[in-house]
This record gives C-alpha cells, sequence and structure tokens, in this order.
C-alpha cells in the first residue's frame, strides 16, 4: 500500500521535470559581421542555437541565398552551468558560421533561418545587406607588429611628433576651447618631459588633465599605426578678440634604440618635440542688444535659486543659493547681483565652481551663496534673479530667470531658545562709528592738588619734623650716655612713689610706713649723689657731707634714718603712736632735701 | 633700660595719630567745592544731551560749550564736545576736545577709541607707533590712576621716608644702622618711582604744546608770512606740537618731524582749554 503510494508520488514529480524540460526555451540568432560589404569581400554569417537541451534541435539548414555564395563554413559548441534557485541550469549554445561573398552589387536580404524542434518552429529575423562596388575594407596593414624605424636613417618627425588637438579654431570671445596635445610616436620611448609651460597669451587657461606616466595605446593617425598618448588637456578662455595663437608645447623624449646584434647594448638618444602653432580667430560678442544682466557669462546655462527659509525672523540670517548649471566659462565670470532691497542686508556671497570637460566642452555647476539679513517684518518677495549668457552657436544673448522667492518675516519677540548647538559664524562689522556721548557727568571741576596750599603745607610739616627728631635724638642720646644723671633727673619722682607708700602706711599706722621711708631716702640719696643703690648709710652721709649738704639736714636725715631701723629691727622700737609725728619729721626732711641739688640749693 | 618703655610707647602713639590726622585731612581737602551753581550746571548739562539725542548738534554744542566757559573742566564734557564736532563733521575740532578730556582721564577707553576713530578720518597720515608692550602695561598702570591720586600717593610714600629718617635721628645714633638703611633704601625707590610718575603724569598735564589743525588746510611756510617759501599743506585733524606761538604765526612741528609757520588761528591748543 505505501510501495504504490510513494511509487505514484515518484511518478508525479518526474512528470513535472519532464514538463519542465519540454517547456525548456529554444533560441535562434544570426547576425552578420558587417551589413555594407564590397563586392570582392567576404563577411560571415552566424547562426547561434542556444537552449538546455539542444540535441533534438534539428540542424540549422542554409535557406536559398539570393546574390551571395557560401564559401566556407564552419561550427562550433559551446556551453555554460548556472545555478540559480537551487536548480543547475545547463545552457549549450551551438553556431554555425558561413562566409560568405556577394555575387553582384546591390541591396539583398538574408531570409529568416528556421529550425524544428519537437514540432515548433523557429526563426531569425531577415538580415539587410548592402552590397558595394570594391571594397569597404583598409588594406590590411603590412604586420601587426610594426617595425621599429631607424632613427638615424628615416625622417624623425615622420615617426614621432606631438599633435594639439582643437576642436575649434574660430571661437568667440570667453568661449572654451578645449586643447588636447597628443604624442604619437613609432619608436619606443623610455623618458618624456616636459620643456617648459608655454605662454598662453590672451587665454585664461585651466589645467583639465597633465600626464604623470607613460600610457601609451595603438592609434592610427592619417592611416599608419602609432604609439599614442595623452600629454595634456587644457581648457582656453580667450581674454581678447583678433588673432590669437596657440603656443606650441615642447617635450624632451628618449628614443630607445634597439641592439642589433647579440653584442650590442641598447642605447638611448634624446630629442626635442613640438606641437604646431595653431592660429585660432577670436571673435568680440556684439556690442548691441547686450542685456542689463550680462556679466560675460558665454556659453548655455541654466539658473536656479533655492532658499534655505521662507519663514524667517528679522535679523536671521538665510542663504539664498543660485545654481548655475550647464557648459561655458563657469570660473570667469561675475555672479549676478541680487537686486537691492530696502529689507534685505547682502553680505559677500560664496562661490564654488565644480567643472569637467566632456566631448570638447566645459561642463558643470557654478554655486553662489549669498547670506542675506531680513530687516523688516511682514510678507516680503524677493525677485527673480536675471541671468543673462552669450551663446555661442545661435550667437546671440540671452536671459534666464530663477523663480522669485516670497518670504514671511517675524518680528523678534523673546530670543528662542535653541536646544543644542547651532552652528557658529563670525560676527560681521557692518559699520563703524564714535562712541556715544555720556549722559552722566561729574560736574566738578577737575583742581590738581599741587595747587592747593593745604596740601603744600603737609609737605612742609613731615620735613619740618626732621629738625625737632634731631633735637630729641640728641638729647636722648646725652641721657643714654649718662644713666647717672638719668638717675638724679628721675630720684626725685622714685622718692615720691615710696613716699606715697609711706602715707598710706602712716595712715593705716602700721610696719609698711618705716619700710617705704626708709628705703625711699636710701634711694633718692643714692641717686641724687651719684653713687650705687645699696650703699650703706655711713656712706651715704659722707658723701652728702662731701657734698656739701648742711650739717643740720644730715644730722636730721640720719635721725630719721635710725628711727626707721629702729622700727623695724629693734624690739619695742615701733610704736604705733609715733607714726605721725615721725611722718610729719620725714616730710620736713624730705622738702628741706629737695630743695637741694647735688648739695647746691636749688635757685 | 626696662624704665623707658613707658616713654617709647607713648610718643609712637602720638605719631601714628599724628600721621593719620595728616592722611585725613589731605583727604578733606579734594571734597572742597562749589555747590552753589552745581543744579544749574546739572541741567545744563541733561539740555544738552537731549539735544544731542534730537540730533540737534548745534544746541547741543552750544550748551554744552557754555558748562566749558563757566569754568567746569570735566572730561565727561569734553568728551561730549568731542562727540558733537564729530558729528557736526569738525574733525579738528573733536579730535582737540577729545584730547583735552584725555588731558583729565588718559585711561577712558571710550575717548581713546573715539579719539582714534576720529584720526583715521583725517586726510593727512598720522603714525602712531606699534606699542612695545612691557611699556603698553608702564604706561596703564600710570594712567589708571588720576592725578590727584598719584600725588597723594608720592605724599603717602613720602612718609615712610621721613619717618625712617626720623626713627634713624632717634634710636639709631649709635647703633648699627643696617637694618634701617636697608629699609629707608627701599621706602626712598618707592618714593622715587611715585614721584617719576606723579612728575610724568603733570608735565602731560600742563603741556601746552600739543595743538590741533582746525582749518580745513593750512599751508606751512619757512617763516612767519605766507611770502616765505611754502613748505607743506596740511589738513584738518593733523595733531602738531607748537615749538614757537605767537599773534599771527606759530612755529609748529608735524608728526614727521617737518617745521614750518602757520597761522596761529589754523590751529586750536589742547591745553589751556579754551574754546
Amino acid at each position: 500500500m505505501t510501495n504504490s503510494k510513494l511509487t505514484r508520488l515518484l511518478a508525479f514529480f518526474i512528470l513535472i521535470l519532464a514538463a519542465n524540460a519540454t517547456a525548456q526555451e529554444i533560441n535562434i540568432t544570426s547576425y552578420v559581421d558587417k551589413t555594407k560589404v564590397g563586392v570582392n569581400d567576404n563577411f560571415q554569417l552566424t547562426v547561434e542555437v542556444s537552449g538546455e537541451n539542444i540535441s533534438r534541435v534539428s540542424d540549422v539548414q542554409l535557406p536559398d541565398l539570393e546574390g551571395f555564395r557560401v564559401v566556407g563554413t564552419s561550427s562550433s559548441r559551446s556551453s555554460s552551468h548556472s545555478i540559480s534557485g537551487g536548480r543547475m541550469t545547463s545552457t549549450v549554445t551551438r553556431s554555425n558560421i558561413y562566409t560568405l561573398r556577394p555575387e553582384r552589387s546591390g541591396y539583398f536580404l538574408i531570409p529568416p533561418i528556421s529550425v524544428q524542434s519537437r514540432g515548433e518552429t523557429y526563426a531569425t529575423e531577415p538580415i539587410r545587406i548592402e552590397v558595394v562596388e570594391g571594397s569597404t575594407e583598409p588594406p590590411p596593414p603590412v604586420s601587426e607588429q610594426f617595425r621599429q624605424p631607424d632613427p638615424e636613417g628615416e625622417r624623425l618627425e615622420d615617426n614621432i611628433f606631438i599633435v594639439a588637438e582643437v576642436p575649434k579654431t574660430k571661437v568667440f570671445r570667453g568661449e572654451p576651447l578645449v586643447v588636447r596635445y597628443k604624442i604619437y610616436s613609432r619608436y619606443d620611448l623610455s623618458n618624456l618631459s616636459f620643456v617648459s609651460e608655454p605662454n598662453f597669451e590672451g587665454f585664461w587657461k585651466d589645467d583639465i588633465f597633465f600626464a604623470d606616466r607613460m600610457n601609451f595605446r595603438r592609434e592610427t593617425y592619417q592611416g599608419r599605426m602609432f604609439n599614442a598618448m595623452l600629454l595634456r588637456e587644457i581648457a582656453l578662455y580667450p581674454s581678447r578678440s583678433g588673432t590669437l595663437t596657440i603656443p606650441p608645447f615642447s617635450i624632451r623624449a628618449d628614443i630607445i634604440l634597439r641592439r642589433r646584434s647579440f653584442w650590442d647594448f641598447d642605447s638611448t638618444r634624446r630629442v626635442n618635440i613640438n606641437s604646431k602653432p595653431i592660429d585660432i580667430e577670436v571673435m568680440s560678442l556684439p556690442t548691441a542688444d547686450v542685456p542689463d544682466s550680462f556679466t560675460g557669462a558665454v556659453g548655455r546655462f541654466n539658473v536656479d535659486a533655492t532658499i534655505s527659509e521662507t519663514d524667517v525672523k528679522v535679523g536671521d540670517p538665510i542663504t539664498i543659493t543660485l545654481n548655475i548649471s550647464g557648459s561655458g566659462n563657469f570660473q570667469h565670470f561675475d555672479p549676478p547681483q541680487l537686486a537691492d532691497l530696502p529689507f534685505l542686508r547682502i553680505l559677500s556671497p560664496e562661490i564654488k565652481v565644480e567643472s569637467s570637460v566632456s566631448n570638447n566642452s566645459v561642463t558643470g555647476t557654478k554655486t553662489i551663496s549669498y547670506p542675506v539679513i531680513i530687516t523688516q517684518e511682514g510678507s516680503l518677495e524677493i525677485p527673480a534673479v536675471h541671468f543673462s549668457a552669450f551663446d555661442t552657436q545661435r550667437e546671440e544673448f540671452y536671459t534666464v530667470a530663477s523663480q522669485p522667492f516670497v518670504l514671511e518675516a517675524e518680528a523678534v519677540g523673546q530670543p528662542t531658545l535653541f536646544a543644542g548647538r547651532r552652528s557658529q559664524q563670525d560676527v560681521v562689522i557692518e559699520g563703524q562709528d564714535i562712541f556715544y556721548i555720556r549722559r552722566q557727568a561729574n560736574l566738578k571741576s577737575f583742581k590738581p592738588v599741587i595747587n592747593n596750599w593745604t596740601f603744600n603745607l603737609l609737605w612742609l610739616l613731615t620735613i619740618a619734623t626732621l629738625p625737632i627728631a634731631f633735637i630729641y635724638g640728641k638729647e636722648r642720646e646725652k641721657m643714654i650716655k649718662d644713666t647717672a644723671h638719668l638717675r638724679q633727673k628721675l630720684a626725685r619722682k622714685i622718692l615720691r612713689k615710696y613716699l606715697k607708700l609711706a602715707t598710706i602706711g602712716a595712715k593705716n599706722g602700721d610696719m609698711a610706713f618705716y619700710v617705704n621711708a626708709a628705703n625711699g631716702l636710701s634711694n633718692y640719696l643714692t641717686d641724687t649723689l651719684k653713687i650705687p643703690r645699696g650703699s650703706t648709710n655711713e656712706e651715704i652721709f659722707e658723701n652728702m657731707r662731701s657734698s656739701g649738704y648742711p650739717v643740720e639736714y644730715l644730722e636730721r636725715t640720719r635721725k630719721i634714718i635710725n628711727k626707721c631701723l629702729e622700727a623695724r629691727f629693734k624690739p619695742g622700737g615701733f610704736d604705733k603712736n609715733r607714726i605721725n609725728e615721725d611722718y610729719q619729721e620725714l616730710t620736713a626732711v624730705i622738702s628741706a632735701l629737695s630743695n637741694y641739688k647735688n648739695g647746691k640749693q636749688r635757685g | 633700660m626696662r624704665t623707658f618703655s613707658p616713654y617709647r610707647h607713648k610718643k609712637r602713639n602720638t605719631s601714628v595719630i599724628l600721621l593719620a590726622l595728616i592722611i585725613i585731612s589731605g583727604l578733606m581737602m579734594f571734597n572742597n567745592h562749589l555747590l552753589a551753581s552745581q543744579i544749574n550746571k546739572e541741567s545744563k548739562f541733561s539740555e544738552a544731551v537731549s539735544h544731542y539725542d534730537a540730533r540737534n548738534y548745534d544746541e547741543a554744542l552750544k550748551a554744552f560749550l557754555s558748562l566749558v566757559d563757566a569754568g567746569i573742566e570735566s572730561y565727561e564734557v569734553h568728551y561730549n564736545i568731542g562727540n558733537t564736532y564729530f558729528r557736526l563733521n569738525q574733525i579738528g575740532k573733536a579730535i582737540v576736545y577729545y584730547k583735552r578730556g584725555l588731558r583729565l582721564k588718559p585711561n577712558d577707553y571710550q575717548l581713546q577709541t573715539n579719539l582714534d576713530f576720529a584720526i583715521n578720518q583725517t586726510q593727512d597720515r598720522q603714525e602712531t607707533a606699534e606699542p612695545n608692550p612691557l611699556l603698553e602695561i608702564i604706561f596703564n598702570t600710570l594712567n589708571s590712576i588720576s592725578l590727584n591720586g598719584w600725588f597723594l600717593l608720592s605724599f603717602i610714600s613720602f612718609l615712610p621716608v621721613i619717618a625712617m629718617i626720623n626713627i634713624m635721628l632717634i634710636y639709631y645714633r649709635k647703633r648699627d644702622k643696617t637694618v634701617p638703611v636697608f629699609l629707608l633704601v627701599l621706602f626712598l625707590l618707592i618714593f622715587i618711582i611715585t614721584i617719576s610718575a606723579t612728575t610724568y603724569r603733570w608735565q602731560r598735564y600742563i603741556d601746552s604744546s600739543t595743538a590741533v589743525l582746525i582749518a580745513s588746510a593750512s599751508n606751512g611756510y619757512s617763516g612767519p608770512d605766507s611770502t616765505y617759501t611754502r613748505l607743506f599743506t596740511i589738513n584738518e585733524g593733523i595733531v602738531l606740537k607748537v615749538v614757537n606761538k605767537n599773534e599771527d604765526w606759530s612755529q609748529v612741528g608735524l608728526p614727521n618731524g617737518m617745521i614750518g609757520w602757520i597761522k596761529t588761528d589754523d590751529f586750536l591748543l589742547v591745553n589751556p582749554p579754551s574754546s
């Protein structure tokens, strides 16, 4: 049961495959190598049959050909394999090539050629052949590999030369002229170098191509085979009218001389080759009917304008871009001017030119970007830009215009905050002026302080401190030099200090009175007598006597000092009731002593 | 020695107080001004400003000049007069007034810029030497302080010199003077610097040789009369150095070094400032 089912399934697939195979296309084509032949020329007719399985296709049977005779046949077979969609297909092509020779001149028709396959007929298209008298083919070259001529024997300029190719010799002023310098040589060359730059007087020049390495190709020139190479291609724009000369182009070449025998070496010979100068007649542009917008453009141009934004804010910069495309002298005309409009400030435009040479003409695009600033709000119209050029074919001026724009300019309110960074531009200086006046002024008059007498007095006052300091310093020096003198000067002060303490002691009626009285008197006397402190009482009295103090005071002093010593050191010598009495005596003695200085009575 | 300390303290205290008193009284002196016609002048000034704003330059000029005639020497007024003359297309007088303003305030950016702008508008080329960056810094410092500020500064820097000498006279009579002499030299250096700066500024202030041509063109002759050989022709706005000023003819030097006699009426001196 399963088995029979499987066989049935298999049989189904085989059927599909078979159906596929039968559905395979058969192609038959026929072609000739030329449709115009001379009576004496042979030509070939090829009939190709291709398909996946062409073994069952019948052989090609040439029908009766009127006016031709079959002079030879050959056939070939080729096959190609390709895998697509997981299935391999192999195509077999069978070609039958018949060499035919016309019998007479005239127009003849090769009728359709047909083949049979599984009962189907496939046929080719008929081919029309023109047979002319004579031969259409050039005489066959002597040899494909031409013989190296002998530079010594033959004329050099016949075998190596430079040709300046110009498409025409009569141009309008400003019209681009493409010049191609080609070198033709029948020698082997080893080294090419440009001698000097020709002086293209009267032309603007654009370099297009400059050969930087040897790149020779086989080429026939005036019926002879040469090695040819493009040396240089330039576009010239005549800048004045009249007869201008394309100067000769010079090149230095080394010709390789092949060795003639086994024992020879290759050698080179250096030659200079020049192209012939070519005279070009340059016609000036007509002076009549020159449009206002003509700026020197020559050629065929189209103009197209775009604007970066149509909804703008006042003060924002926008860009108007003018695209001039076509063929002509792109580099050599001024960009058209945008109309001067009160609401528009036009900044200097940015110009970009892209050009190339094809078919002996300069084609390209000139892009002019005008940055403009809108200075007014409202609905504004920027009119079309007119661009004029001279058409060299029709020899007349023509004007093309871009489309106008309508702008909606909005007044600037609050500054808009932009997310992210905007592209930055340099701030353009649009005008220069002086600074504005000051609205605030300090109207006090400037008076130099040097004219002020108080200021000058300050200087004098400062300087006046110098003599004061000088005198004071001198005084002070004296004091420092004589410490005893100083002590003497200060003695009364110190005595006064002790007397103060003694007075307090007297009021309180305690021992402090005697202590201070003794110390004060002792210090005062030693200082005034200029003897060391801590001298004994006897020494003090001795000095007092020799200094000439009156004996009366000397005795009183001795008495009071002794009283003090008694009160301090003798048991029972201190009597509270006597303090007041002793104080009276002390002040009397001191006031008496203070009337003397160095033993002499003060004046 | 110890016993003298109370005396020294007392002396130092009094000298500090004296110094402070001197400085304060010095500062007070700058504020003595006349308030009498102040309000009148203020109103005159704002009137002139509103005339200027109304593009009424002739009226504005009249009002500004009346302030100058009233004896006001203020750089703002000079600056405004310069601007007004500039608007009236009298470049020469504009330059004079800008220079008068700069005489009072040499570091004012707007004054300097407007002066440069006005000088650029003149016909004769007046070379302005490319400034040395170091000198530039020095002059900027010199100009950043007012003339009276410099006077005060030189006085203040004079005080430590005198104080140092006083200290030396009193306390360093018979002692090693290395430290005080060093300090004195230092103070003296500072004083010399400030007094030189003050002198420079003072010289600039009292300079009365700079003048500007206010006639649209003037011929220079080799002597004080037009019958002498004609030496040059100068145009309005050229800055001159007056060598010899006389009643009718004055000898002037040009920025390029040429010297000749031109009519005294053809130029205006920057100092003294009189219209």
